[in-house]
């Protein structure tokens, strides 16, 4: 698969996992946007307007990551980017309504480096064919 | 009110952490034992406290790791493949936060796995002096838990305090609870994160 290299925000507030995610990405070449809660999240994703991908951890001081992706979905509109959860949730319900605003995959923490780029080259090239 | 049942929710919290430490820590050879001297005001353990509280209409719990910042620092350099001399202070608490956010995380998965519905709150580290040592029990619904886990050089001290309303209700999914938890203890990690694509 061709490697895509992208500009991705990672939303985060601990910085172990903003560390581990940006390790990998900027390891495969991508720019990585840093932000430690939702709403920082929200700010700097609307500030980049149209980033590849989002990476949403969703328990977060503030705002929640997906109480931040509909406010940034009311913002920017429906469907523009990818977005992935990487979260230690895995209620049904909050699945649902991550789907509901436009999240494409849900990870589970501890999260493996080499899966999660995987995923994201996957996630980057169906954009890309879109 | 059976004892069992809070003696069950011990041990399943206390091996949740250790769960938490192979899984996310990456290092698989912590063991849980006594932690001796639990009942003793004077004995001190750690200088940092991260904790997280989980409710639901059934009980509470509060979960503690009582840790050193040099364990800490040693812990988190594992992840990131750095000797602990470079993890900074704050990093290395960052790390013993997210590790309970991770442990919550778990115990509130698998209870929701059963329709039992969990809070978590954010997890916090507090500085200062442990105090892994608690108010004499008086209330048969409450109990009170201090282990250790330890692989040689490192410990950390897990304290849980748990209240329990309805104890039929997890004698009702213990099984389930427990073949969940030692399925995460027993599977390699190499399915970490596997990726659920909407």
């Amino acid at each position: 698969m061709e490697e895509i290299m992208a500009k991705i925000v990672i939303v985060d507030d601990s910085e172990t996992i903003r560390s581990q995610l940006k390790q990998a990405l900027e390891s495969a070449g991508h720019t990585v946007t840093e932000a430690v809660n939702g709403n920082d999240g929200y700010d700097k994703i609307v500030a980049m307007g149209k980033p590849d991908l989002v990476i949403s951890d969703y328990n977060m001081p503030g705002a929640d990551g997906i109480s931040m992706l509909a406010k940034v979905k009311d913002k920017l509109g429906a469907g523009i980017f990818p977005i992935f959860m990487l979260t230690t949730e895995t209620s049904e319900s909050l699945k649902t309504a991550g789907k509901e605003i436009g999240v494409n995959a849900w990870i589970n923490k501890p999260f493996d480096s080499a899966k999660l780029l995987s995923a994201v080259t996957k996630m980057l090239a169906r954009k890309a064919a879109s | 009110m059976s004892t069992s049942t809070l003696e069950f929710l011990e041990t399943y919290i206390v091996k949740s952490v250790k769960v938490g430490l192979k899984r996310y820590g990456k290092d698989g050879t912590f063991t849980i034992s006594n932690r001796e001297g639990a009942e003793n005001k004077s004995t001190h353990y750690s200088d940092r406290i991260s904790i997280i509280l989980l409710w639901s209409n059934i009980g509470a719990i509060t979960l503690k790791i009582h840790f050193k910042i040099e364990t800490a620092k040693k812990l988190a350099g594992k992840i990131f493949n750095l000797p602990a001399t470079q993890i900074a202070d704050e990093a290395a608490m960052d790390f013993m936060r997210e590790l309970n956010n991770i442990v919550g995380g778990g115990i509130r998965g698998d209870f929701e796995k059963n329709k039992i519905l969990v809070g978590m709150s954010l997890p916090f580290v507090a500085q200062g002096m442990d105090e892994a040592v608690f108010k004499k029990i008086r209330d048969p619904r409450t109990t009170c838990n201090v282990q250790k886990l330890s692989n040689g050089e490192d410990e950390v001290t897990v304290s849980t305090e748990i209240y329990l309303e309805d104890a039929e209700a997890v004698e009702r999914v213990r099984e389930t609870l427990q073949k969940d938890l030692d399925a995460r203890d027993n599977s390699d990690t190499d399915n970490l994160g596997d990726v659920d694509f909407f």
